[in-house]
């Protein structure tokens, strides 16, 4: 497979979550570089691509997949996890409501969609619009901890598409987990999702991505 | 013959299972996921892929079509009675389905298409209706205008409603002039519209795709009241889609399963190779009638072509058919799986000609028409008639062995702009008003 130096890697990245809390926006800055408060709600899906250079030897090409967030499409829109290696779940730091639909989110995702190996597939926690100032939620750093740790999440950020704060992270965090687990193909059905003996100093680098 | 070793083609790599994604993941787990997603929606997934090549029915080349030019002002006006009742209304369809309606004459005609005005009324009858109307209108917009803050704590439905309506219109067509920059009237309005929607139908209330085509209406109509009872007479045909079963696009996914593959069964054998047999990727276009797949001005185009209900009912889904006749050469080809299907559809937005693809779904219509063995699914959704029941009398050079339930002699006619032109009087008599099969 591999006859030049460099590797190519193909993802497909699904980024979920409630109606309106950011996640177009979150994907046109990361691709884009831009911001609008205007962007049309999604109907159905959006693609984006984005290219990494991982490291000298890996080009890593990003395909993600924005999926409307409106509850009733919902029966539909889920056709599109198929086959994906990883997701974004969304919610908006601003309105409690979206953060409680996170788990709702999650078992939903791991219901629908497990890796070739059995397992879930990796997945970042987004709270966005961090830059709003009326964070309700992230009083504490080790309450979010704890809640990724015991839903599945192997990272968390706070991010702001509008002042572009912390999405490029996030995205290398899922990257590098998705790395990780395909390097990990013979694991068998394993109910617990983090592994403490598996990348562990990765988790944790995750969040002190984030704190630092 | 061609189309036959397209479809051998298709046998042999179905039998290699080269794609590798289709080994990590077995087909059977999508199938169990597909109908998990909805149930109760059954698309008739052929046992034997290449069996109904054989048994395929032969619609034969797809004749040529030509479209005219918009509707103008002076066609308009003379097919008007002194009290403004439209003299023949078959007829007047018949030019916009060829045409459409220049730019000015939309804001009136959009009415009568929508059905908000009946075709047969006067101008002054029209008059009093609409007078009716503003009042009723504004009775209901009182109705959510008049909830308290308090009131409004306690009611959550309206509470969301009102949420999921401030999001949507904040980012409705705001690359358009009509709407764009902050503090735009029109966006009030949108708002205002839709919340009073809420109070005309509660139990739908707002859901999301609904200001996609409200904002069109209210474009053309520059006018709160009219906006509000176009949209809701568009909502009438549009209602179901938006349920919470949503049953419409359930019901519209199966019937243009069931064409395509009258069309072509090849395609929808690839298609459920791939298992992209349920066209999910159609999903945008149904939902709200390709609001955003072409320009704001081409929508207005296509969607009043669209409302004359011709040239057979559910014209929209042989527009469905069009596009996916055009893409199948590139998705077939370049042996698109499921994932590079569903992106090669979505990032058709803006790049389809509205002329030709209405042109070439016209041309799907009077292939199916023409066909002499049309299967009973496909006139039930076509809404043709049979022509062993209803012969085909004097129509002369028509050769079609089934008859629409509109007059088909004129909508050959008026492929030529002179003789709609000259020939509205003569026609007006021939015509009768009702829905005859046979026009003498």
């Amino acid at each position: 497979m591999q006859k030049h130096n460099q590797k190519e890697h193909l993802y497909k990245l699904l980024v979920i979550g409630d109606l309106g809390v950011g996640k177009t926006s979150i994907i046109k800055r990361y691709v884009h570089q831009n911001f609008s408060p205007h962007y049309r709600a999604t109907i159905g899906v959006d693609f984006a691509l984005k290219v990494l250079s991982w490291d000298a030897e890996t080009v890593v090409r990003l395909q993600l997949w924005d999926i409307a967030g409106q509850e009733r499409f919902g029966n539909m829109t889920r056709v599109y996890y198929r086959e994906a290696m990883g997701a974004f779940i969304v919610f908006d730091v601003t309105r409690p409501a979206t953060f409680e639909a996170v788990t709702k989110w999650k078992e939903d995702l791991d219901s629908k969609l497990v890796l070739p190996n059995g397992k879930p597939v990796p997945t970042v926690l987004l709270a966005n619009k961090c830059d709003q100032g009326i964070d309700v939620l992230m009083n504490n750093g080790i309450k979010m901890d704890q809640f990724c740790k015991e839903n599945g999440f192997v990272g968390w950020f706070e991010t702001s598409a509008k002042e572009n704060i912390n999405i490029n992270e996030a995205s290398r965090c899922l990257v590098k987990h998705i790395i990780a687990s395909e390097s990990d193909p013979v694991q068998s059905i394993e109910p617990d999702i983090i592994k403490p003996h598996l990348n562990s100093s990765k988790i944790v680098s995750c969040s002190a991505c984030f704190k630092s | 013959m061609g189309r036959f070793s397209k479809v051998t083609n298709y046998i042999f790599d179905s039998f290699r299972l080269s794609d590798p994604s289709s080994q990590r993941r077995p087909p059977s787990e999508m199938a169990d996921f597909l109908n998990d997603a909805i149930p109760g929606l059954k698309i008739n997934q052929q046992e034997e892929p290449g069996f109904e090549v054989i048994t395929r029915i032969d619609l034969g080349k797809q004749p040529e079509v030509s479209r005219r030019e918009p509707v103008s002002a002076e066609e308009w006006a003379k097919n008007m009675d002194s009290e403004g009742r439209i003299l023949n209304v078959d007829y007047i369809k018949q030019l916009i389905f060829k045409g459409g309606l220049c730019h000015t004459l939309r804001k009136e005609a959009w009415k009568f298409l929508l059905g908000y005005f009946p075709w047969n009324s006067t101008k002054e009858e029209r008059a009093s209706l609409q007078k009716r109307k503003t009042d009723e209108y504004f009775r209901m917009k009182l109705q959510w205008k008049s909830v308290s803050e308090e009131q409004e704590k306690r009611n959550s439905r309206l509470r969301d409603y009102r949420s999921l309506i401030e999001k949507d219109v904040n980012r409705t067509d705001r690359t358009n002039k009509f709407y764009e920059g902050e503090d735009n009237p029109g966006l009030i309005l949108l708002h205002d519209i839709l919340m009073t929607y809420c109070m005309y139908d509660f139990d739908l209330g707002y859901v999301q795709g609904m200001s996609d085509l409200l904002s069109p209406l209210l474009y053309v109509m520059e006018n709160e009241v009219d906006a509000f009872w176009c949209f809701v007479s568009y909502m009438d045909q549009m209602h179901q889609n938006f349920e919470e079963q949503m049953q419409g696009m359930k019901t519209q996914l199966i019937q243009l399963s069931t064409l395509l593959r009258l069309l072509d069964s090849g395609f929808c054998s690839y298609l459920e190779s791939q298992d992209s047999g349920y066209l999910y990727f159609c999903f945008r276009w149904l939902l709200i009638r390709f609001k955003r797949e072409f320009s704001f001005q081409d929508i207005l185009r296509l969607w009043e072509v669209m409302w004359t209900e011709l040239p057979c009912q559910n014209f929209h889904l042989l527009l469905c058919c069009a596009i996916l006749e055009s893409e199948k050469q590139q998705i077939m080809d370049k042996h698109y799986g499921f994932n590079e299907i569903l992106k090669h559809i979505n990032e058709l937005s803006m790049k389809i000609d509205v002329e030709y693809i209405l042109c070439k779904a016209e041309a799907i219509s009077m292939q199916m028409m023409n066909c002499k063995e049309l299967p009973q699914a496909v006139s039930e959704i076509l809404g043709i008639e049979s022509s062993s029941v209803t012969p085909d009398s004097d129509t002369g050079e028509d050769e079609s062995g089934a008859v629409l339930s509109c007059p088909t002699s004129l909508y050959q006619s008026v492929s030529t702009p002179v003789i709609a032109a000259n020939g509205t009087r003569d026609s007006t008599q021939q015509m009768s008003e009702t829905q005859s099969s046979t026009p003498a």
